[in-house]
């Protein structure tokens, strides 16, 4: 892997870290990473996979920009109201390090497109916005078999974790199946703190990252839960569930299929 | 509009103020045309430490001085012991003479004087700025000179602000020490107390250049200097901020301390009677100040392998033992022409060697290029890698002096080319000068009571003055000093290469009075001839970080035995005892009559200091032969062992022939017998004394010396428990599993190696932990030992069995204790290779290295590149290349060699070398270990 003297400067900082080095600075650019959601937790997660010399970036999003979103995706500007979100992100990758490149998907992420998708990926954020996506993008990992981490914020907390299929606890291991439709508020009824974008988003590319460098410990097996007022970071353990319907002893879900809220749900999300 | 001082001026202000610290000083300016050139320092008639005040009629007489000497009342000076250059209230109130500027030298900042000029109008103070003169310029000697480069000025200001860095913790004290060892500032044994080796080429230095030295020691040192066998002067006792005012003054003397240490070019020698000396061809000291003047101004002179000495002789006496340095010139005349035989190779130290003649002749003029064609040859072939044998002379030994000959002529004529120049100068040829010539030593006669040379010039004699173990007061030396000013034609004087003062020029008429002030200045002493003139001595343990034994100690408690025992003058002026510390020949103990360095012997589990006697050494051209060994003696017998060479010295000898030839006559034998007497050491019941040095109440020691301090002498420790060791283990008739013999064996064994770990002890318990702790625990002994240990804490716990049948383990130890011995490095690491037998594993430890260290060194140049990008681009090389490869790297001075070898460390890679370069930068040799 040789670098241009250029290229040596960007990265420097990530040269001169022990267990990264040069070689560790080719594995990122030689990485591909996609992020589903190129919003609240996409936005950050981008700046960074991109400021990182992340070799691909791919960018899954059918949105445009809206107003309501500057408050916290800061990877647009109020320029860029109206156009599609995909597009507004990409241009500030390219403006970020030339040396990424950027694949658009301007459209959402779909039980008929995600398989495709993911396919060309070694890790996958999700920077989704609602539980029938987060569903799907853990399910697709799953049999895509792509490691992925998840993430989720709401008024002052998030969320986070990290799934290596086939090794680790998933998804559908802690949380069964989504909520009942208005159990849990979006962020448009709940509202949330801007900031957790970025804390939360941050630290999924940190996964990505630690991922393609094979550096440190993963949130594997654990749910990370964050609180803004008390400042506080909590890890829940958890396991593999051999009675998880996806990746259980006996999985009930073997398709993809965009979920749908199931006629009688029990939340079973448990409270931070 | 400017006060400008001149030098002297500036320096007599200065001194005064010194001089009335901590009561303010106080005195008048006058000159002309704003430049003052007479200083008049005024007795403060309040005596206080924060006003002054003049008298009037001291006041009236400086006036009227000032009117004779057609000069103007320039200003009105006083000083602030502790306070800033300001016009304080009281001042202001007190400015009421106009038309002058009031000038305050503030001492406030130790080491840095401030010297400002005001001048007050109207209730205010306006500020005038203060010129010196000269300052910063350097004041040249009178001829025989040596010209300092201009550039050495900017070497002093790089210095302190190192000093300045290292002091805030921005420089690592490694960093500190490679920079500041080349400029001669070496760290006493004392933490943070700092030696200053000045330069003095030839020996020759100025009377107004020593009263200039004399007045720095006194400001900045302790009480005394020391002339050292190199003809260098010593300042003791500073402190290592004060180093660039230090520098600084004596720069402006012509005085420097660059290349006084280090991998450097030394300071050249000569004989101290050039000039003067009746039996030389010419007078050598022209060449040793173009020789001077050259290298000293090379950056390549700076980062040779090791140090590079240079010595002039001016007659094949060699008094200058120009065959026993690393390069020699002695002086020769061919169809009325000067010129030098060649001598290369030469050293004295670990290994001594006698120089080989390179050239039979060659034009005077030529020294400069040869030189400088040794210094290249010197720089391309001295080992890098093994401090212990970087010297050229291993370099000549290594290829024959045949081949080096060669080597020389080529690069001389490529010196040529390059137009390196010639050697102007244009001594007078000696008429007829002494054949066959002889040392000046044997030519002294007394003449009104002092011993003195009769020169070549009628009508003047040469007054050496001894300096006892080289040490002088510096108020003693400032009187010698003005001595000079007023007793010696030329106003200079000559240090030697044992430990005297050379007075030259002195008319005979003189010698009266002369010997008057020695007599009060130095002490009675200075002018008898005592035991102690016999004696050179190196500075010893006490302030030298390599010193194995008290040897300053030593001297005193020979010379004191020598004198008890009424020994005969004429002996006595005859003889040359040189006592060193260790095996290193700082005090030439190879080439003096006696020689006699620091050892140590193993008596049971003790170590008594003791001294090799060596004889036997000659001098002369062709003739030149460095002492054998005739013994070793315990330190606390050393006096009665001289006692008896002395006595026997004086019975035996005929018609006043010189110690080298009554040794010749009498044979080796004989004095190997009149030692043997001396030899052993009585047991530690029976008489303490011998288990502790001259002057210590402890029992001699080598425990807590750190790596770097072991000298050679630590060495020599090792190897005589090796040898212990290996006798021990020695199959006798006797039983051959004799359990005490394999303990004593097998202690000895793990003992050896623990006094680089720092460990000296006796108890067994303690050695065989240590040793657990420290050689397998640290993988450079193979765990499989472990059980012999055990055993041998068994025996001692009366296990009579533990050890039967166990010599051969015991043995395969010691081939392992004494592979590593032959691995170390001067640091004291051990270069294992791996190994294929089960004897060991690869060793762990700092130094462990694979075979693959061998596959060459990939070189990097980063200079001119910042950091962090220098790291991070050595970083990348380094990534590419196998495990046990080297890289070698030029960095720049500052934070790049301050900041990448701690990143490389951090990443657990090995850094081997980290070397200063000509222009300022660095080389940085890494292994790639991970």
């Amino acid at each position: 892997m040789s670098l241009t003297e250029q290229q040596i400067e960007r990265y420097s900082r990530h040269i001169i870290l022990p267990e990264v080095g040069g070689r560790g600075q080719g594995k990122l650019l030689a990485s591909r990473v996609l992020l589903v959601g190129a919003g609240g937790l996409g936005s950050p997660a981008l700046l960074y996979l991109a400021a990182a010399g992340v070799g691909t970036i791919g960018l899954v999003d059918g949105d445009v920009v809206d107003l309501t979103n500057l408050q916290r995706q800061i990877a647009h500007t109020t320029a860029d109201v109206g156009r599609d979100k995909v597009e507004s992100a990409a241009e500030k990758c390219r403006a970020i390090n030339p040396d990424v490149k950027v694949r658009m998907y301007p459209e959402h992420l779909r039980a008929d497109n995600a398989l495709d998708i993911l396919k060309d990926y070694d890790f996958v954020l999700d920077g989704t916005d609602s539980f029938a996506a987060k569903f799907l993008v853990a399910d697709a990992c799953h049999f895509a078999g792509k490691p992925y981490s998840h993430a989720g914020i709401l008024r002052f907390e998030g969320q986070t974790m990290t799934v290596i299929p086939g090794q680790t606890g998933c998804y559908r291991c802690l949380f069964r199946e989504p909520p009942p439709p208005n159990a849990v508020p979006s962020c448009s009824q709940a509202g949330v703190l801007g900031v957790l974008a970025g804390i939360m988003g941050a630290i999924q590319a940190a996964e990505a990252a630690k991922y393609v460098l094979g550096l440190g410990e993963l949130l594997t097996n654990r749910l990370l839960v964050f609180d803004a007022l008390k400042m506080t970071f909590r890890n829940i353990g958890f396991s593999r569930n051999p009675a998880c319907p996806l990746c259980g002893n006996s999985p009930s879900i073997v398709t993809l299929r965009d979920e749908a809220p199931p006629a009688c749900a029990r939340t079973r999300e448990p409270k931070p | 509009m400017t006060l400008t001082l001149t030098k002297d001026v500036y320096q007599e202000l200065l001194s005064a103020a010194l001089a009335a610290a901590p009561l303010e000083a106080c005195g008048l300016l006058a000159g002309t045309e704003g430049r003052a050139t007479k200083c008049y320092a005024l007795t403060n008639a309040d005596a206080s430490p924060e006003h002054y005040s003049m008298k009037p009629e001291e006041q009236f007489a400086a006036w009227k001085d000032m009117r004779a000497a057609g000069l103007s009342m320039l200003g009105l000076w006083h000083s602030h012991p502790a306070s800033p250059a300001r016009m304080s209230a009281e001042d202001m109130r007190l400015a009421y003479t106009p038309d002058i500027l009031y000038v305050i030298v503030s001492l406030a900042e130790p080491g840095r004087p401030q010297t400002r000029a005001f001048e007050v109008r109207d209730a205010t103070a306006r500020e005038w700025p203060v010129l010196i003169e000269e300052y910063g310029k350097p004041a040249f000697m009178t001829t025989p000179s040596c010209r300092l480069p201009d550039t050495l000025a900017q070497d002093i200001e790089q210095h302190a602000q190192e000093v300045d860095r290292f002091l805030k913790g921005e420089l690592s004290p490694s960093i500190m020490k490679s920079r500041r060892v080349p400029r001669g500032i070496y760290e006493q044994r004392q933490n943070g107390t700092y030696m200053v080796r000045i330069r003095v080429p030839g020996g020759a230095i100025g009377a107004a250049q020593l009263g200039t030295l004399a007045r720095v020691a006194s400001r900045y040192g302790g009480d005394k200097l020391h002339v050292t066998t190199r003809q260098d002067i010593q300042i003791h006792d500073v402190k290592l901020e004060q180093t660039p005012d230090i520098m600084r003054e004596l720069f402006q003397a012509g005085l420097t301390s660059k290349g006084g240490g280090g991998n450097t070019a030394r300071n050249v020698t000569a004989c101290p009677y050039a000039g003067i000396c009746p039996a030389e061809r010419f007078d050598v000291t022209p060449f040793v100040s173009a020789v001077t003047e050259y290298l000293i101004g090379l950056p390549g002179s700076y980062n040779l392998p090791r140090k590079y000495k240079i010595a002039f002789s001016g007659c094949r006496a060699d008094c200058a033992l120009a065959q026993i340095n690393d390069l020699g010139f002695i002086a020769q005349v061919r169809d009325g022409k000067p010129g030098f035989s060649v001598y290369a190779g030469g050293g004295m130290g670990a290994e001594s060697r006698v120089g080989d003649r390179m050239e039979e002749w060659v034009p005077a003029g030529e020294v400069i290029r040869i030189a400088e064609a040794v210094r290249r040859l010197f720089d391309r072939l001295g080992d890098r890698r093994q401090r212990r044998k970087a010297r050229l002379r291993f370099a000549v030994e290594r290829i024959g002096a045949d081949a080096f000959r060669g080597l020389l002529r080529e690069t001389v004529q490529a010196v040529t080319a390059d137009e390196t120049p010639v050697c102007e100068a244009q001594p007078a040829i000696a008429e007829s000068p002494d054949e066959p010539p002889r040392n000046p030593r044997a030519l002294l006669t007394q003449v009104e009571g002092l011993d003195v040379l009769r020169q070549r010039q009628p009508g003047y004699v040469a007054a050496p003055f001894h300096l006892p173990l080289g040490q002088i007061s510096w108020k003693s030396l400032t009187a010698l000093a003005d001595m000079a000013e007023r007793y010696s034609a030329e106003k200079m004087l000559r240090t030697t290469q044992d430990q005297k003062l050379l007075l030259r020029f002195v008319r005979e008429a003189d010698l009266d009075a002369l010997r008057g002030e020695i007599n009060s200045v130095l002490g009675p002493d200075a002018v008898r001839q005592t035991a102690l003139h016999s004696f050179t001595a190196c500075t010893g343990a006490a302030i030298c970080r390599l010193g194995l034994c008290l040897s300053q100690n030593a001297a005193l408690a020979c010379a004191d035995a020598l004198e008890k025992a009424s020994i005969e003058p004429s002996a006595l002026r005859a003889m040359d005892i040189r006592i060193n510390g260790c095996p290193n020949a700082c005090g030439h103990h190879p080439i003096g009559a006696i020689g006699l360095f620091g050892a140590t012997q193993r008596v049971g589990e003790r170590l008594v200091p003791a001294y090799r006697v060596l004889l036997g050494a000659r001098r002369g051209e062709a003739q030149t032969r460095l002492g054998e060994i005739a013994g070793i003696v315990p330190a606390r017998a050393l006096p009665s062992a001289l006692t008896g060479l002395m006595l026997d010295f004086q019975t035996g000898r005929k018609n006043d022939e010189t110690f080298a030839d009554y040794f010749d006559r009498k044979g080796m034998g004989h004095f190997q017998i009149l030692l043997e007497r001396h030899t052993t050491a009585p047991s530690y019941a029976d008489d303490p004394a011998f288990y502790r040095d001259w002057g210590k109440d402890e029992d001699f020691s080598l425990a807590g010396r750190g790596a770097g301090e072991c000298g050679a002498g630590v060495f020599e420790v090792i190897a005589e428990d090796l040898a212990a060791a290996a006798k021990a283990l020695e199959p006798t008739e006797k039983d051959l599993d004799s359990g005490e013999d394999l303990f004593r064996g097998l202690l000895a064994t793990v003992r050896a190696l623990l006094i680089t770990r720092g460990v000296d002890s006796q108890d067994p318990v303690v050695v065989l932990r240590e040793f657990e702790t420290h050689f397998v625990d640290a993988g450079l002994v193979d765990a499989g030992f472990r059980g012999l240990l055990a055993r041998a804490r068994g025996y001692r716990e009366g296990w009579r069995e533990a050890l039967a049948g166990r010599r051969e383990e015991v043995r395969r130890l010691l081939d392992r204790i004494e592979y590593l011995y032959s691995t170390m490095d001067a640091d004291l690491r051990f270069h294992v290779r791996e190994e294929t037998s089960a004897t060991s594993p690869s060793a762990a430890s700092a130094a462990g290295t694979n075979e693959a260290s061998d596959r060459g060194t990939v070189e990097l140049d980063l200079r001119g590149v910042a950091c962090p990008m220098n790291f991070v681009k050595a970083k990348l090389r380094l990534e590419i290349l196998d495990v046990g490869a080297t890289l070698s790297v030029l960095l720049d001075d500052g934070e790049p060699v301050q900041n990448v070898p701690a990143s490389f460390r951090n990443e657990g890679q090995e850094v081997l070398e980290i070397s200063a370069l000509d222009g300022g930068h660095w080389r940085v040799v890494i292994r790639k270990t991970t």
